[in-house]
């Protein structure tokens, strides 16, 4: 059965070969949607690594020129949403249709597909048009700029239509399908591969992100909508402004971004925990302790969901110094929930022994780089820190690396969707060189952004040179390259993928025979 | 020890490797024991793994614990808070800011040692950040301005050694972001009836 999904993936050059769906299971409902929100995904991290490197060549090349701020709004676009989330949303429903014998069908994945894309497509335009507002859109810059000939009006309607398009995949139309996948779905027992409940903690963690991306993004729409509406000319601006003020904006925005980063970091907590079973070496399947990775989840969700004060630590007195203590204690509690998840890790691997495969290595390195994630974010949430910190490469190093790490846990899950996807296997060599190259360009990058922003080296700055901070500058576009490298061959070991065995086809294959 | 720590960025940096660096020790082991030299079952029994987990998470408690206590009188918002309760309203010199892309508006960039000076940021037209950074280069401190605030952003902040110190705006604010620079010089109180004195506002 050939549907327009499976058309547009074998006619995507490359990447399609990457992810051309294996149709002979019968297992097209689950596997079609999922692969070619993966292969869109691949697209955007090729454009977005592009202009990561852009960033620092630019730097070194001419300081203090704009187009810096060109590649790095494009950079971090790409990257977020287009790359990782899309990742993420493609293997989780890949997951959980196959989890819970429901198709990843209807219109819900067509239109979570076509928004993100559609989206994130349109506001490369308005980039390209000169639309410089970093990815977090520092809201009212976009009209402020406007104003002063920074950028033209229609750059930034075209802007926010694109964001609108993207915000509406990620807040609204992948949580519902994920969540229509857990409680309502037609269960199909041809589709079910691997029976899972939600006492599972790899489901109990993708149930409860999808709440929190429903619940943190509602007040950011509610707040963008009117906007969209203004710049249209629908409503009138001026009556826009002044009731979603630059201040409501802002903590509506990180209200969503912050527990956006927790819920993608719930999602591959929980892809691990429903990973890490299948490699043990005594074919055990079991965790730890399911109550313990549970009891860790929870942790995290309760802390994290009101951290996001610690965005506006520096707004004093404007955010009470209370709601200053208040988040600085809550993120070092989402630490004591990582605490837990590691030792849920470890203590699996210990009691049970692994089966050092390269999926699960790919997993566990990307575990420990989110683990570094963690440390350096709840070093800038201490509220004395973070007043030599906010503003810093440091916050960059941090974002990057949770985008980064909670990715290449999903490139390890990857390993394991992959033959029910594709009726092929990923070239296992390459795989670990993958975990080398990783190790070196993903921990670089982190450690030289952390380091550079410990230095006082400012981020979304285009002058480097001014503070004496181009050696960070140039080791990031060391590490860069060799982290690039680790990605075109990860990519390259999906195009050398062999066949499967018969066997080994529409089966989650634990790991190998 | 303390100093080191929270008085700078640096601090944050060596804490975060000494924790990776125990994390990664262990982690490391842990696969490369398990996973490539003896890819067996574990003969330590489950209860005894039980015991090690409360432990590690005991530690773990702890350690966050100290560590954001001992920051306490570190943070400019209790440093801030407890200047402003003590010292009489006469002794804190006001230095209004107003920020507009791409410069700075400051009421006053000749300051003293030791003078606990408030500092009142507002902006004109976007986020601005109003960052102050030593003479050595390192990040003395920030704040966040965001338009369209009843008040001010404030923070008091007591200097201590004399110098250029050099402000940057640390929230980006579009193409001239990063040439929005300016200057604030501290001095040393050399008498009370110094002419300096004079611009200190009674
Ligand atoms: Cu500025």
């Amino acid at each position: 059965m050939k549907t327009t999904a499976t058309t547009v993936i074998e006619r995507v050059p490359l990447f399609g070969r990457m992810f051309s769906v294996d149709v002979s299971t019968g297992l097209e409902e689950i596997n079609t949607w999922p692969a070619l929100f993966i292969m869109a995904s691949f697209v955007w991290l090729a454009a977005a690594g592009l202009m990561g490197l852009l960033m620092p060549a630019t730097q070194i090349v001419e300081p203090g020129n704009s187009i810096f701020y060109m590649f790095l709004t494009a950079h971090g676009a790409a990257m977020a949403l287009p790359f990782a989330f899309q990742l993420m949303a493609g293997i989780s429903l890949h997951r959980a249709g196959g989890c819970l014998g429901r198709p990843v069908t209807g219109i819900l994945p067509k239109l979570t597909f076509w928004c993100m894309n559609g989206g994130a497509l349109v506001l490369t335009l308005a980039i390209l048009d000169g639309l410089k507002i970093s990815i977090v859109t520092m809201w009212p810059l976009p009209l402020v700029g406007a104003n002063l000939g920074e950028w033209s009006n229609t750059a930034v309607v075209l802007g926010f239509t694109g964001i609108a398009l993207v915000l509406i995949a990620a807040i609204v139309l992948y949580p519902i399908n994920l969540l229509w996948l857990v409680f309502a779905g037609e269960k199909r027992q041809e589709l079910l591969l691997a029976e899972r409940s939600l006492k599972d903690p790899g489901m109990l963690g993708m149930t409860m992100a999808s709440l929190v991306l429903l619940i943190s993004g509602t007040p950011l729409l509610i707040v963008a909508v009117p906007v969209l509406l203004a710049l249209y000319g629908i409503l009138p601006i001026a009556a826009v402004t002044s009731v979603i003020r630059p201040v409501v904006f802002q903590y509506a925005f990180y209200i969503w971004a912050h527990n956006l980063m927790e819920a993608m970091a719930l999602m591959a907590a929980s892809a691990v925990y429903a990973t890490l079973p299948l490699y043990l070496a005594d074919g055990s399947r079991k965790l730890f302790s399911d109550r313990l990775a549970n009891l860790g989840l929870w942790v995290i969700l309760g802390t994290s969901i009101t951290s996001f004060f610690h965005h506006f630590f520096t707004f004093i007195p404007n955010q009470p110094a209370i709601l200053d203590y208040w988040g600085n204690i809550m993120s070092w509690g989402t630490g004591v929930g990582a605490a837990i998840s590691i030792f849920t890790v470890l203590g699996t691997i210990w009691e049970h022994g692994l089966l050092a495969e390269p999926g699960v290595l790919i997993v566990l390195t990307g575990f420990a780089l989110y683990i570094l994630d963690g440390i350096s974010a709840i070093m800038v949430s201490n509220v004395a820190w973070n007043y030599h910190l906010h503003g810093t490469m440091w916050v960059s190093g941090h974002s990057m690396t949770a985008i980064l790490s909670i990715a290449v846990m999903w490139l390890g899950v990857l390993y394991h969707h992959y033959p029910v996807i594709t009726g092929r296997e990923i070239e296992r060599n390459l795989g670990y060189w993958f975990v080398d190259l990783f190790v070196i360009g993903g921990f670089g990058t982190t450690l030289v952004m952390l380091a550079g922003g410990a230095a006082g080296m400012p981020r979304r700055f285009a002058a480097w040179s001014q503070g004496g901070w181009m050696p960070y500058g140039i080791l990031l576009l060391i590490f860069g390259i060799i982290l690039g490298l680790a990605f075109v061959l990860y990519a390259y070991g999906l195009m050398k993928s062999r066949e499967a065995e018969p066997v080994r086809r529409g089966v989650f294959v634990p790991a190998v025979s | 020890m303390a100093k080191f720590l929270f008085e700078s960025g640096q601090g944050a940096f060596a804490l975060t490797l000494l924790f990776f660096f125990v994390f990664s020790i262990a982690f490391a082991f842990v696969i490369y024991w398990k996973g490539f030299a003896a890819p067996k079952p574990s003969t330590t029994d489950h209860p005894k793994l039980v015991r090690t987990e409360a432990i590690w998470i005991f530690v773990a408690l702890t350690l966050f614990l100290v560590v954001n206590m001992s920051s306490i009188p570190y943070m400019p918002t209790v440093i801030s808070n407890a200047l402003a309760a003590n010292s009489s309203r006469n002794h804190i010199q006001d230095v209004n800011i107003l920020a507009v892309s791409w410069a700075f508006d400051i009421s006053n960039r000749n300051l003293q040692v030791g003078q606990p000076i408030r500092f009142s940021g507002t902006s004109f037209d976007t986020l601005h950040g109003f960052a102050v950074y030593q003479p050595d280069g390192r990040l003395l401190f920030t704040m966040m301005l965001i338009p369209g605030m009843p008040r001010p952003t404030s923070l008091i902040h007591v200097f201590e050694k004399a110098g250029t110190y050099t402000v940057r705006c640390l929230e980006y604010c579009g193409t001239g972001h990063a040439n929005m620079q300016d200057r604030l010089i501290v001095v040393n109180n050399t008498s009370k009836s110094s002419p300096m004195a004079g611009s200190i506002e009674k």
